[in-house]
């Protein structure tokens, strides 16, 4: 565990800010040309499945099967839409909103905790702290799926299974948020600035609320969009303890429509623009927070 | 998910259409249900909702109930069987029966009911296919329904669900709905190739090589390896006796010579190319029943709205004919189902079984499980009801139920399902799979499901006979 | 670093409330207030878990006879895990991850690392565009990814199959026994090569360019920087995306469940995850379930530690 810990983070530099490089302004030479079109092909393997998701959003099931796949057919879009927001009662409306609450909630209260663990893991000194700090580094080794098992196991027994709380609980807890505010805080909030407000009388909490969480908040971001990422993605924990599609976030509501063709013919298309409709604003948000990924797994990966 | 046995209400195509319509649907059923019950039916409300007599069914198993209300708990995972439980709720004031609408059983649900089984705190009443009853049965989740009357109402079921819900004297459920087999085909495409409806095996064989040869890209039918419910169905008509039972052990039988002739047939059919291997219920096998690829599906009652939903374009081009035979036998096999259970946990095991009984003989309840839950009944009298016989436009016209219905009769009634089931098809998929992918054959996999199966059983501690 | 040194009989589990002043002493107060809420739900949902699988996986539910009676829960100690090292699709489940992983790791990784290097280097355009192009995917989540590159594999519906058709390539199946694997290798590989390209290029933002500055003005190719001066100084980068692949590696679940409604040749125990599932939610085996679970949590721990420990040696010289 010890190359894990933060014996040597006092001299982790903070993320280093995203760069503008001078050199960018030369005329083009054969070699960048070379290197621009091989990216250019490259991106095309990255985009196409994209590509091909927001054309066949435009069509209804007959046309997804029989029109050529990478280019429009008949324009049904404005059909799938309201087909996919009626389809079996407003359920497709409601899995949005259960996505939200699972990655929105559950990673803004991940955040919260791992900032407070992580900042006392680095600015408090006490026995075994370094044996907290290597249990918990432990969890980000562990399986997610290898716990939802006996998670479910253990939920059953307690008439959990099948609830909000079930899928909810396991999410607001990220041992690697924990490890990033750990690293951070040791870093950015200067143990001179605890001190002097301890001088002058503000309570450990007030100066945690007030004072360190703002001078970690980049490390704040990075944490709630990683968990954000995590719960986002966890397929496994909802698929096992929910059985009421009510409960459902919208990829498993996908999921369970992707195994239902035959129940309706236009399902195939509500799946398609569904894929859409879910993942828009989400790679939105993405890309336009990309600065913050780099940072937090700079911090993240230099450390370790 | 992926329903391991071809269960009608795993299956899709039966399910979701009716809870599309259910708005409109609603209404529709009220008049049927008001249609269909000639007798005393009184208006609880000003709602649609109509209170329905509480015995429509023919026989009267169920005592009228007058101690203080009880609070029953219903796991069914039927689109719309809400109305059926609303219908008892108004005409048994002292039992109160609350649904939870669950995922099919093979979904998850067993498992949450073997679970709570485990923890005891399962509910009154549940759903459960005949594959999964022995399973529920033999780890001593079910409560014995015969001191609650309900030998009485054998009469009034299909007679072999009967011998599927019942162990020497005891009756462990409440059979709800059926599966019997036919031949759906593709009436324009067998006269464009010069087809003959095949009675016999032998016959659909020779219908598959004159198929292939006139047109390579076209194929009699499909096999999907994952889906044991239709092999199964097949084995069963053959004559397969995969489980039996004597006073002390169970006797497993697998590899039996009926279900290694359905085996050898069908991998007669692989070798030479003539049954396309996909998954069914997928998108490019609907694909292929539309377009004409596929040209005959042997399949249960209820693929009869698989095809009409998900090939609708070939609307009037199929017809349904008797399941081929072996030889001059003619027997059917039967492919999904399900009853209604009561669980151990029960406290009012005499109420539940008063609900189990009345939901699956009651002629209103019967009319609306048809009309929203799209299930075919085991009750006699259900059978007749108009929605389940009459002609049906899409296959031109033909009265296709009274061909299931025939077939229903003819299915043999000394099949019997294993304890452990699920783990027996899942082995019996897995192996087929690898047949289909170039290893082995259906045959071996058919014996490596027998001795997976004899060895999960003893390693559980049951008392087993190999006959294989 | 604090220097604060602590009395030991402090902490000995007072709970102490984190607002405490501390003016009087000149010891740190022990953070309970800060640390309690996490390691509480950590407790809760990490801990006790792993716990209790491992307890679990030591019973099994045994029956009698013709099982009529309901089954006991018999202490059975390590039996359930010779069971499930004697499951030959279990083992089979693990030896497929694992060639999975050999071969899609490092061709993931190779690929992450060249895109990052390109779009560092001096000579690449549009570098914002190529970003955010290559990590778009990692937006998309496994679940409908699978689900998006299902469409594109099913051979009546492919675009892919019907372009390598028009070209005269022959028709491609995605989903047969021997390609499937590698389909599903494909849809991880464009889920994270974009991802694991950003931590890279993450890597590479973080080192002075005075260094590669020095280099060019020793006449150093760009080859020659990016190959001898930036790519070891990206390895710290490279051992944290190792690590998290080869553990989402032998967690391999959502992909090849989605392409089992498609594919013939995804049986129910595919990979160990699956083969878990299928027996705690399918054939109602919690316990062996358990010692599943628990033979997986163990694996992917010795893997990635030991990767760790084999990687620190290497590079970190203490």
């Amino acid at each position: 565990m010890t190359l894990l810990t933060d014996s040597d983070v006092g001299t982790t530099p903070p993320p280093a800010p995203p760069r503008k490089s001078p050199d960018r302004h030369h005329p083009p030479t054969r070699s960048s040309i070379l290197i621009t079109a091989f990216m250019f092909v490259v991106s095309i393997y990255f985009l196409l499945p994209a590509y091909w998701l927001a054309v066949s959003s435009t069509k209804g099931p007959t046309a997804l099967y029989n029109s050529a796949g990478l280019w429009f057919a008949h324009f049904d879009l404005w059909k799938n839409l309201s087909g996919l927001f009626s389809y079996s009662g407003d359920i497709y409306l409601r899995w949005i909103l259960n996505t939200v609450l699972y990655a929105g909630v559950g990673s803004l209260l991940a955040t919260l905790l791992s900032a407070a663990a992580g900042y006392a893991l680095a600015k408090y000194k006490f026995r075994g702290r370094e044996l907290i700090f290597g249990v918990i580094l432990g969890g980000v080794l562990v399986p997610g799926t290898a716990l939802a098992l006996p998670l479910y196991l253990l939920m059953s027994k307690v008439s959990l299974t099948n609830s909000y709380w079930s899928v909810l609980l396991p999410s607001i807890v990220s041992p690697f948020g924990v490890y990033l505010a750990r690293v951070y805080a040791s870093s950015a909030v200067p143990d001179e600035l605890i001190e002097a407000a301890r001088v002058d009388g503000s309570g450990e909490g007030r100066t945690f609320f007030t004072i360190s969480m703002r001078l970690m908040s980049p490390a704040l971001v990075t944490i709630f969009l990683f968990q954000f990422v995590a719960i986002w993605n966890n397929f496994f924990l909802p698929l096992v303890m929910l059985s009421n599609e009510k409960l459902y976030p919208v990829t498993l509501g996908l999921y369970s429509w992707n195994n239902e063709y035959g129940q309706a013919p236009q399902l195939v298309s509500y799946v398609v623009i569904g894929t859409a409709v879910s993942v828009i604003p989400l790679i939105v948000a993405f890309l336009s927070l990309q600065r913050f990924w780099r940072s937090g797994l700079a911090a993240g990966s230099l450390t370790l | 998910m992926k329903s391991i046995v071809g269960t009608d209400e795993a299956r899709p195509g039966r399910l979701r259409k009716h809870r599309k319509l259910a708005v409109g649907g609603a209404a529709v059923a009220s008049v049927m249900v008001l249609a269909s019950c000639g007798s005393s039916s009184k208006s609880a409300s000003s709602t649609v909702t109509t209170a329905a007599p509480s015995n429509g069914g023919s026989a009267a198993p169920t005592t009228a109930y007058s101690g203080p209300t009880v609070n029953l708990t219903f796991w069914s995972w039927v689109p719309g069987i809400q109305a059926s439980v609303d219908l008892f709720n108004q005409s048994h004031p002292n039992i109160h029966v609350n649904l939870d609408e669950v995922t099919s059983g093979a979904a998850g649900t067993y498992s949450k009911m073997f679970s709570a089984l485990q923890a005891g705190n399962a509910p009154d009443l549940g759903q459960v296919e005949y594959y999964a009853l022995p399973q529920f049965e033999h780890t001593g989740g079910l409560v014995n329904l015969a001191p609650y009357g309900a030998a009485s109402v054998q009469s009034d079921f299909v007679p072999w669900t009967w011998s599927q819900v019942t162990l020497g004297s005891a009756i462990y459920a409440i059979p709800q709905d059926t599966g019997p087999m036919a031949l759906f085909y593709r009436k324009d495409l067998f006269a464009k190739y010069g087809l003959t409806v095949p009675t016999t095996w032998a016959q659909y064989l020779a219908d598959a090589q004159k198929l292939h040869s006139e047109n390579p890209n076209a194929y009699i039918t499909s096999f999907s390896p994952a889906d044991t419910g239709q092999f199964a169905g097949l084995a069963w008509q053959a004559g397969a006796n995969w489980f039996n039972t004597t006073s002390s052990s169970w006797i497993v039988n697998i590899n039996d010579s009926a279900t290694q002739q359905v085996a050898n047939y069908w991998q007669q059919l692989l070798s030479q190319n003539l049954v396309k291997v996909e998954t069914d219920f997928a998108n490019g096998w609907y694909k292929d029943l539309s377009d004409g690829t596929l040209l005959t599906w042997p399949s249960a009652v209820w693929g009869q709205n698989t095809i009409a939903t998900n090939a609708a374009t070939t609307s009037g081009d199929w017809a349904v004919a008797p399941l081929p035979n072996w030889g001059s036998s003619s027997a059917d096999g039967n492919w999904g189902g399900s009853t209604t259970v009561v669980f151990k946990d029960s406290k009012h095991p005499a109420q539940a079984a008063v609900f189990a009984e009345w939901l699956n003989t009651n002629q209103p309840s019967i009319t609306n499980l048809i009309n929203k839950g799209g299930l075919y009944p085991a009750d006699l009298q259900g059978e007749q009801q108009s929605a389940v016989n009459s002609p049906v436009a899409f296959y031109g016209n033909q009265n296709i139920w009274s061909t299931f219905e025939a077939g229903g009769k003819l299915v043999n009634t000394s099949f019997k399902w294993g304890p452990i089931m699920f783990t027996t098809l899942t082995d019996m998929g897995n192996a087929f799979s690898k047949a289909t992918g170039g290893s082995g054959t259906l045959a071996s996999a058919i014996s490596t499901t027998q001795s997976d199966t004899v060895s999960t059983m003893k390693s559980q501690g049951f008392s087993v006979q190999s006959a294989g | 670093m604090t220097a604060t040194t602590e009395a030991s009989s402090d902490t000995a589990g007072s709970a102490r409330a984190p607002a405490r002043r501390s003016r009087r002493s000149r010891r740190t107060p022990v953070p309970i207030g800060f640390l309690a809420p996490f390691l509480v739900l950590f407790a809760l949902f990490f801990l006790i878990p792993i716990g209790y699988a491992v307890y679990e996986s030591l019973f099994a539910t045994k029956v009698s006879g013709l099982g009529l009676a309901p089954p006991v829960t018999k202490f059975v100690g390590l039996s359930n895990y010779s069971s499930v090292f004697g499951t030959a699709s279990f083992i089979q489940g693990i030896e497929r991850v694992l060639l999975f992983g050999i071969v899609q790791v490092p061709v993931m990784l190779a690929f992450a690392t060249l895109l990052a290097l390109l779009i560092d280097s001096v000579a690449a355009r549009f570098t914002r565009f190529f970003r955010l192009a290559f990590f778009l995917p990692y937006g998309i989540p496994g679940v409908i990814a699978a689900i998006l590159w299902s469409f594109l594999y099913l051979p009546n519906l492919s675009p892919i199959d019907s372009v390598l058709k028009s070209l005269h390539f022959g028709s491609v199946s995605f989903l047969g026994s021997h390609t499937v694997l590698w389909s599903i290798a494909n849809i991880v590989t464009w889920e994270y090569t974009g991802y694991n390209m950003l931590i890279i290029f993450a890597g590479l933002q973080a080192i002075p360019r005075e260094l590669f500055e020095a280099a060019r003005v020793d006449g150093a190719s760009e080859w020659k920087i990016a190959t001898r001066v930036k790519l070891p100084l990206v390895v710290p980068s490279l051992v944290l995306t190792s690590v998290f692949s080869i553990i989402g590696t032998l967690q391999l679940f959502s992909e090849p469940q989605v392409l089992r409604a498609i594919s013939t040749n995804i049986v129910s125990t595919y990979t160990p995850n699956l083969s878990a599932y299928n027996e705690a939610f399918t054939l109602n085996n919690p316990n062996l379930a358990a010692a599943m679970a628990v033979v997986l949590a163990i694996g992917t721990f010795i893997l990635s530690f030991g990767f760790l420990r084999l990687t620190s040696r290497r590079s970190i010289t203490r």
